[in-house]
């Protein structure tokens, strides 16, 4: 027996420095996950969160809002349990309220996780916002703001739209977030651009971009050398034109300069990833893009990495229990609604993220 | 001091004015950790860098900041221990906005970064080998559009047989344990209820069952897949059944963990196209499930479906053009003014399932469903005793009897054909005559008094029953121990037990009818016992049973099948490529048991000596190995070993496209009805029975991806020693003989494409289309084997049906003979527009290449040579030549809308129309009679007996309005 | 909600009133007993059908035989009556024994005639004694080797073995066969030598033909008459004597039996019965039976022996047993000096019952039955079987 004992100490021994090299090399998990349709169980004054009342369409009761906390926390600690550590940094879309962040915060898979959230109030009709969770240990938030949507200044022509049109059109705010990790300055976008339901939405979601894009240009000029990462569900495949003209989304590292952004997933919906299933084709809505500074970080600071297959630099997160197993629908993520009726699933998209590494 | 301050402040805010502004913000900070109140929490207001209002969380942590003006807040919490937490607050309308619970995060629990806080990625191990998980959805492009268009023309996939396509119900196979065939009439009126299913294609391998060579679906039919909500439904469709009703409820999961669901409907009333043809049928439907937790789930279904369906018979395409209808059903007829049926099928079968899934982890999943079938199938037709042929269209009432242009047929007599055609030119004139004659039969059974003044019925309604108990015992497994291993299996054991017999339903005026077999009195009224059908009642009581109505009678046996099976399935996924390989092994026995000791085969009394009968020793009659024939009691059991194998190569190519290919080998035991020589009669089985051997193979190409759907499959499959079993009256014997064909090979080949193309021209409009072109030929001659029904005597032993593969013609060529009854080519082309709930689709379809069904008999030399045994090239062409149909060009149109009114309930209707060209001479099937003219002038050829065709129905339409609460 | 649920109840009470119950039940199969009677005709509803009011007798109506046409004669068929005739009889024969087949007697105060209806199991539709009227303008009386029959005109070609054919047609015997109402069932005319004589001297004409009579005192003649066709398929007529065999003018040929099923031929056969029978008839004899037709090259020529097929290489007897089939029986019977002929089917039920000992003793019966002509003698066609309880057609006394 004591034989054994030896072993292990030697083993130790031998591991213990490449454990201390580790130490040296650091990285974080980065990630995005839309939560779909997330509310609490009280009506919101001035909301339209009908549908999400235990009296309401959905019979969105007590027990299957708890059921809804615990299947969202169970996915963040998969994710946990896959990467070895938790999201350093997490954006999450259809959000009803700070309620609803609170109570998911303090679910006992993730409480531990301590995580501090970022959220603001959306001008959204159904009441859905973005927030952001963050690691207070890892991320030292210095600032936020709520960007709303504007129709100016832009190169898009919004002839077809009536002033009126303009004015009562509502959708979520975007969530900028700034802070410093080790040291470094970074900034984290989180957005839900407007969905494809619905007539003359095309220019909408390229507009999203437009302002996302121009808010980045001004930080990069205000804090030379930061680094920005972009995350949400953009209603849109990164090959459409609202990610790859107006983000300027490219597909390979080395074509990135400081005015385009990096778009890992793009590669990966070529290659028949898919975040979600919409009229039975794959797609990848919920997408990340980091500019120049992550993509070709200088020596020595915090740079994306590739996780997938030794080449995809973006991973779309997806485990058996969150994924249809027969019928129809085999294959696609298990939702919580299927065909208006409660079966008590996850959401109908997976979560995506990146890790950088310095 | 400070409870007093929150005191006032609370007071204060109860009375504000109403000039002051009514916003405010309420909530409860509490620890994260354990969620306890954090009293004395510092909270600042602020509002970009002015300081607006502060407030001190209270003991049970509660605080309330009131007068507040519209607008954007940052509230600052800070408390000693924990990190300062800020909270943005928007205030909107005037209303007070509650922030319920703020947690605050203790500082000692925020260490500095460890190692929980970040990933161990280092640069060679480059994090995880994902694979995409491509979905080529279940609903093949070819079977959508396919299944639709190509429904009225009874066309078959690729030629294989409709009882190949294994049909699974929560799991177990339905197929028919006798006949094979599917059973979809089981649940027909429940579409509600089972909607969801699955579905694979060719020899592809489902995850619930091994499968055959020919697609496996399975209906889930367990309450949580029953859509949820009140829905119901008003149908009318001009050729199935005037209307039909359906209502559904289903509750969806609920938080007790139960899921019911409910579908009832009535289908009734005629149609347009075929008279007699009618439906009087209900279904009702009752299911629940019990989730326990993730892991146990409890399902319970109970449905049937009752009801009576009048049916269509086939005639000859001379009494289709007399009468000018190519509909004409001579099942029908006319009892004083009113529309009677004599085929209607009466069917109540209803189906039990218990199914139990066990989902212990995402790596292991099991289910067990025990199924239970009983019930009664009834199917009633005329039946008569030394009385003339009821049916209206029996050759000898038809013109062609009377007179023909070839002298040769010794047909001559002008005046009665005259008559003759008079008759079914005139029909409506003449409906006594050109229809079932009813009315006579009541007055000819009323005047049939006997001795004791009586009447025995000459004209009765029989009801030929076949009644299954049939309970299914299936386990399945799903075990995934990676992400690139998955291992699927499953048993199966079934035990059937099928009563076939006869019931007296209507004695039509009678008192009664004699339970004797009106074919044996014509060749042995001098020996009474032979002509019993029930020989023990006939010795106890000295005479034959009279029967009432509701007696059996004529026959009554047991179809007992066993089969018990397992099947296993790996699956291995490596990067884009993934390969399957299964294999199945079965047991099936069979075996009749008869409960009537008939006449003509009594075997030997029950200890095994000869019977003595009216003072007489019955001599047994001997089976070819010197056993004896019986019909009471138990037949040999034929058992057979059965398996399969099938290896299954999928390719996927970026991220829209796969190439996959099968391949399978099948050794399946011959059926039921393919095994008895004449089971009405006797325990006699089909010498040396072979297992059917299938070898299929397919290869296919199928793109998905924004909006274009393409799949394109080519396939080669050979099944060889079918068997099939006759029974018909032989011109040649001058009997009703029974007729075994063995040895029957045919080989299936062939392309299939399916498509559906966005236009991109025009949004929301996508073209689509389907080729089918296959070549089904019979690859083999079978040998047949005829025996004479009412005496056993083998007549013919094994002879060769040398014309049934091709004909050799004099001049050298060879006329080949095809699979029947599918066509061999079909193609549709169309165009599909859907946008916001509308759906409008119109499509062209073409169908060539379909063959008539032959008659084995046709095409041996007996029938070829003719009564001088010579062959002549005319008698060689005529006799075998197999009929092709001429090609049918259709058109079909549908549209539909569907609304949502207020989110809340939906209303829909969906309107088709079937062969828009009103194109009423496409014939969809029929098959070759059995009889020949024998007595012609030069004795030296015979002639065949016209065949029986099926026409497909003129323009109709089918309207469905649905409604959703 | 509730307003659609009330549609919906509207709905399903529409379905199940009567009026729309015939849409959704336009055809029904069981039950509803029809209260439909036979239909039994009276004469005035007859004149639908031409019916004048005048019932020629039977006798009369066989006198049409002569306004036969050459054309008729050419093409051998009986006379198609134009003229407006119409007879009324009573149904003196019953098919249900089997010794009938295809065609009933009736039977007025003149005389009887056979009715060749072409339909099988009449008994089910005419009772005995009903009365029968049948209106006999477009059928065709002609004459079998002497006996009249009332049918429709045989073939149009020259060779009919047959002047008259089996109606067949249900159109023609629903509009020229007319059920009247029931009789008495007739009882039969007992009959002397001396009338037999007249009547077979008058022929075609004699008013005894087709009538249910009993005849008294009959002995056996100890001879029968049997004509058989050993090769099933190569057709019966005279015109080719290669394929028939008479048994006739040697005693009975073993047979003791009223009639032949197709089991007591084959009986006979195997017993060596008919080993001495000639094949052919009339001046053309090819030897007996246990030849076979290959043996006869040289008289029956090739295209005959080519016509037997395989079958020219066996016996003729073999060729009996294996196209075997039921066949008629004549037994000579003595009436004084006439020989009454008591012809039976091999399908009669009785057909396998063997004559009475006494018969063969030479006691004397009296025989009941349909008397007919058949080549200048008389026949006769027992209704019922010979023993039969209620009233047997052979009286032993």
């Amino acid at each position: 027996m004591k034989r054994y004992i030896y072993i292990l100490i030697a083993v130790l021994l031998v591991a213990a420095p490449w454990r201390a090299d580790a130490a040296k090399h650091r990285s974080y998990v980065i990630g995005f996950y839309n939560l779909e349709n997330l509310f609490d169980t009280y009506h919101d004054e001035g909301k339209n969160d009908y549908q999400f009342l235990p009296d309401g369409q959905n019979q969105w009761t007590e027990a299957k809002y708890a059921k809804k906390l615990h299947n969202m926390a169970t996915v963040i600690r998969a994710m946990k349990e896959d990467n070895g550590a938790w999201h350093a940094v997490l954006g999450v879309s259809e959000i009803e309220n700070r309620h609803v962040l609170e109570d998911l915060v303090s679910q006992p898979e993730i409480e531990e996780a301590n995580y501090q959230i970022v959220h603001y109030d959306g001008p959204d009709r159904r009441g859905v916002d973005v927030a952001l969770f963050y690691k207070p240990e890892i991320f030292k938030l210095i600032a936020s703001e709520s960007i709303p949507f504007t129709f100016e200044p832009s190169r898009i022509d919004w002839s077809e739209w009536t002033q009126e049109e303009k004015d009562n059109f509502r959708t979520r705010d975007v969530l900028m977030v700034r802070g410093t990790i080790d040291g470094e300055m970074f900034a984290f976008f989180v957005t839900h651009l407007p969905s494809r339901l619905g007539g003359k939405g095309a220019d909408l979601r390229p507009r999203g971009a437009e302002i996302i894009y121009q808010r980045a240009m001004e930080l990069q000029k205000e804090f030379p050398g930061i680094k920005i990462v972009v995350m949400g569900d953009m209603n849109d495949n990164p090959t459409d034109i609202s990610m790859t003209d107006f983000m300027r989304g490219k597909e390979k590292i080395d074509e990135v300069t400081d005015e385009d952004f990096f778009s890992p997933f793009l590669s990966m919906l070529k290659a028949g990833f898919s975040s979600l299933y919409y009229q039975g084709g794959g797609n990848i809505y919920d997408i990340i893009l980091v500019n120049n500074a992550v993509a070709n970080a200088p020596k020595g600071t915090f740079q994306i990495q590739p996780i997938v297959q030794k080449k995809y630099y973006g991973r779309v997160f997806s485990k058996p229990f969150m994924t249809n197993q027969s019928g129809q629908y085999k294959g696609t993520p298990f939702r919580t609604f299927s065909n208006g009726a409660f079966v008590g699933g996850y959401s109908d998209h997976y979560p995506t993220y990146i890790v950088i590494k310095k | 001091m400070k409870r007093l301050l929150l005191i006032a402040l609370t007071l204060l805010s109860g009375i504000t004015l109403s000039a002051q502004p009514t916003g405010g913000v309420k909530g409860t900070v509490i620890n994260r950790n354990g969620r306890q109140p954090v009293e004395n929490a510092k909270l600042i207001l602020m509002q970009g860098a002015a300081q607006i209002a502060t407030a001190t969380s209270a003991e049970d942590g509660t605080f309330y900041i009131p007068e507040l003006e519209n607008g954007m807040y940052t509230l600052v919490i800070e408390a000693p221990e924990f990190l300062e937490t800020q909270v943005q607050v928007t205030v909107n309308d005037g209303y007070v906005k509650n922030m319920f619970n703020l947690s605050l995060t203790g500082i000692q629990r925020v260490a500095e970064v460890d190692d929980d806080s970040f990933a161990n990625f280092d640069m060679d191990d480059s994090g995880y080998n994902d694979n995409p998980t491509i979905l080529f959805g279940s609903n093949d492009v070819f079977n959508n559009i396919a299944g639709y268009n190509f429904s009225s023309v009874r066309f078959r996939a690729r030629g294989y047989a409709s009882e190949s396509q294994d049909v699974y119900l929560a799991g177990v196979k339905m197929n028919d344990a006798i006949t094979g065939y599917s059973p979809f009439s089981l649940w027909s009126g429940l579409n509600e209820a089972m909607r969801s299913k699955e579905t694979t294609n060719g020899a592809e391998v489902s995850d619930f069952a091994f499968g055959g060579y020919n697609g496996v679906t399975n209906i889930f039919g367990n309450a949580t897949n029953v859509r949820k909500g009140l829905r119901g439904s008003i149908l009318t469709n001009s050729t199935l059944y005037r209307l039909r009703l359906m209502g559904s409820y289903a509750t969806g999961l609920m938080d007790n963990g139960w899921a019911l669901a409910f579908n009832v409907s009535a289908r009734l009333g005629g149609n347009d196209w075929i008279d007699g043809v009618y439906y009087r049928s209900f279904a009702y439907y009752a299911a629940a499930d019990k989730v326990f937790n993730d892991t146990h789930k409890l399902g319970f279904v109970f449905f049937a479906t009752p009801g009576q369906r009048g049916a269509q018979n086939a005639s000859t395409q001379e009494v289709y053009d007399l009468m000018g209808d190519n509909m004409y059903n001579s099942n029908w007829g006319y009892q004083n003014g009113k529309v009677r049926n004599a085929r209607v099928r009466k069917t109540n079968e209803p189906i039990a399932i218990v199914k139990y899934d066990y989902t212990p982890s995402d790596k292991f999943g099991a289910s067990a469903t025990a199924l239970y079938r009983f019930g009664k199938n009834g199917y009633t037709a005329l039946d008569w005793y030394d009385a003339q042929d009821p049916r209206p269209d029996y050759y000898r009432n038809l013109p062609s009897y009377f007179y023909d242009d070839n002298p040769d047929m010794n047909r001559n007599n002008g005046i009665k054909w005259g008559w003759a055609n008079e008759v079914w030119t005139h029909a409506d004139m003449y409906p006594e005559l050109t229809h079932i004659n009813w009315d006579r039969f009541y007055y000819v059974n009323r005047i049939q008094t006997d001795a004791n003044g009586k009447n025995r019925s000459k004209y009765v309604q029989e009801e030929r029953h076949v009644d299954q108990q049939d309970l299914n015992l299936a386990g399945t497994f799903k075990y995934r121990p990676s992400g690139s291993i998955t291992v699927t299996g499953g048993v199966n054991a079934r035990i059937n037990r099928t009563e076939y017999y006869k019931q007296l339903a209507d004695l039509l005026g009678g008192d009664y009818f004699v339970n004797i077999d009106n074919f044996a009195e014509r060749d042995f009224a001098a020996t009474p016992y032979k002509l019993q059908n029930d020989l023990d009642y006939y010795i106890k009581h000295g005479a034959a049973q009279t029967l009432g109505k509701g007696d059996k009678y004529g026959y009554d046996y047991y179809a007992q099948v066993r089969n018990y099976g397992g099947w296993l399935n790996g699956k291995f996924t490596a990067g884009n490529f993934s390969a399957n390989i299964g294999g199945r092994i079965g047991y099936e026995s069979f075996w009749r048991e008869g409960l009537m000791r008939k006449g003509l085969f009594p075997g030997l009394d029950n200890n095994g000596n000869k019977l003595v009968v009216d003072g007489v020793t019955v001599e047994p009659t001997y089976e070819h190995d010197g056993s004896v024939v019986t019909s009471l009691g138990k037949s040999k059991v034929s058992s057979f070993l059965t398996y399969a194998g099938k290896v299954g190569l999928n390719y996927v190519i970026g991220g829209s496209q796969r190439v996959y290919a099968n391949v399978g080998y099948f050794n399946d035991a011959p059926k039921f009805n393919q095994a008895f020589l004449s089971p009405r009669t006797r325990n006699s089985l089909v010498d040396d029975l072979k297992t059917v051997k299938t070898f299929s193979s397919d290869i296919n190409w199928q793109y998905s991806a924004n909006g274009i759907n393409i799949r394109t499959t080519a396939y080669y499959t050979t099944i060889k020693d079918q068997s099939k079993v006759m029974s018909a009256y032989d011109d040649l014997q001058n009997a009703f003989s029974n007729f075994a064909i063995n040895g029957i090979d045919q080989r299936n080949v062939g392309v299939e494409l399916g498509f559906k193309v966005p236009t991109y021209v025009v949004p929301n409009l996508s073209v689509q289309g389907v080729v089918a072109a296959g070549r089904y030929v019979y690859t083999s001659n079978p040998t047949m084997t005829q025996t004479v029904d009412n005496s056993a005597e083998v007549v013919m032993e094994n002879v060769d049906v040398p014309y049934w593969k091709s004909t050799l013609m004099p001049d050298g060529t060879v006329k080949q003979h095809y699979v029947p009854s599918t066509p061999q080519f079909a193609a549709s082309l169309g165009f599909a527009y859907n946008r916001n709930y509308w759906f409008i689709d119109a499509d062209v379809e073409y169908f060539g290449e379909s063959y008539l069904d032959m008659n084995p008999l046709y095409r041996t030399d007996s029938a070829v040579n003719g009564p001088d045994n010579q062959i002549t090239a005319r008698e060689l062409e005529y006799m075998t030549e197999q009929e092709r149909f001429d090609p049918a060009f259709l058109v079909n149109f549908s549209v539909g809308k569907s609304w949502y009114i207020h989110y809340k309930y939906q209303l829909g209707f969906s309107f088709n129309v079937k062969n828009l060209l009103n194109n009423k001479n496409v014939k969809t099937g029929g098959y070759e009679q059995t009889r020949m003219v024998d007595n012609t002038v030069s004795k030296s050829q015979y002639y065949r007996f016209d065949p029986k065709y099926f026409y497909m129905a003129g323009t109709n339409y089918m309207l469905n309005v649905y409604f959703r609460f | 909600m509730k307003k659609l649920l009330f549609a919906i109840a509207a709905v399903a009470a529409l379905v199940s009133c009567q009026s729309l119950k015939e849409e959704w039940q336009p055809v029904f199969t069981f039950g509803e007993n029809a209260p439909s009677e036979m239909k039994i005709w009276t004469e005035p509803e007859l004149s639908q059908y031409g019916y004048s009011g005048i019932i020629t007798s039977i006798k009369e109506m066989k006198d049409q035989y002569n306004k036969k046409t050459s054309y008729e004669k050419k093409k051998t068929s009986g006379h198609t009556i134009l003229d407006n005739v119409w007879i009324k009889g009573q149904v003196v024969s019953d098919d249900k024994s089997g010794n009938l087949y295809r065609e009933i007697y009736i039977q007025d105060a003149t005389g009887g005639i056979d009715l060749k209806l072409g339909k099988s199991s009449l008994y089910s539709d005419y009772k005995l004694g009903q009365w029968i009227y049948v209106k006999c303008t477009d059928l065709c009386i002609g004459a079998y080797n002497g006996m009249p029959q009332l049918g429709l005109e045989p073939d149009n070609t020259t060779t009919n073995e047959y002047e008259t054919s089996y109606i067949d047609s249900q159109a023609v015997i629903n509009s020229h066969v007319f059920r009247g109402e029931y009789g008495t069932p007739v009882s039969p005319r007992v009959v002397s030598e001396a009338e037999v004589q007249s009547s077979l001297s008058a022929g075609f004409a004699g008013d005894l033909w087709g009538v249910l009579v009993t005849v008294k005192g009959l002995t056996y003649g100890n001879e029968i008459f049997a004509l058989v066709y050993p090769h099933g398929i190569l057709g019966h007529k005279k015109e080719n004597p290669y394929n028939r065999v008479f048994l006739s003018d040697k005693g009975t040929w073993g047979i003791n039996t009223w009639g032949m099923s197709k089991a007591k031929y084959v009986e006979y056969i195997q017993s060596g019965n008919f080993d001495t029978a000639e094949v052919g008839s009339g001046a053309t004899r090819y030897g007996n039976i246990l030849t076979k037709p290959i043996d006869y090259k040289s008289q029956m020529g090739n295209e005959v022996i080519t016509a037997f097929g395989p079958d020219a290489y066996i016996s003729y007897k073999d060729m009996m047993i294996k196209y075997a089939t039921a066949n008629y029986v004549s037994h000579y019977f003595k009436m004084g000096s006439t020989d009454i002929q008591v012809r039976t089917s091999g399908y009669a039920k009785f057909a396998d019952q063997e004559l009475d000992s006494r018969i063969l003793g030479g006691s004397a019966v009296d025989i009941t039955g349909i008397i007919t002509i058949y080549d200048g003698s008389a026949q006769m066609s027992l209704i019922t079987a010979p023993d039969n309880a209620d009233n047997p057609s052979v009286k032993i006394n």
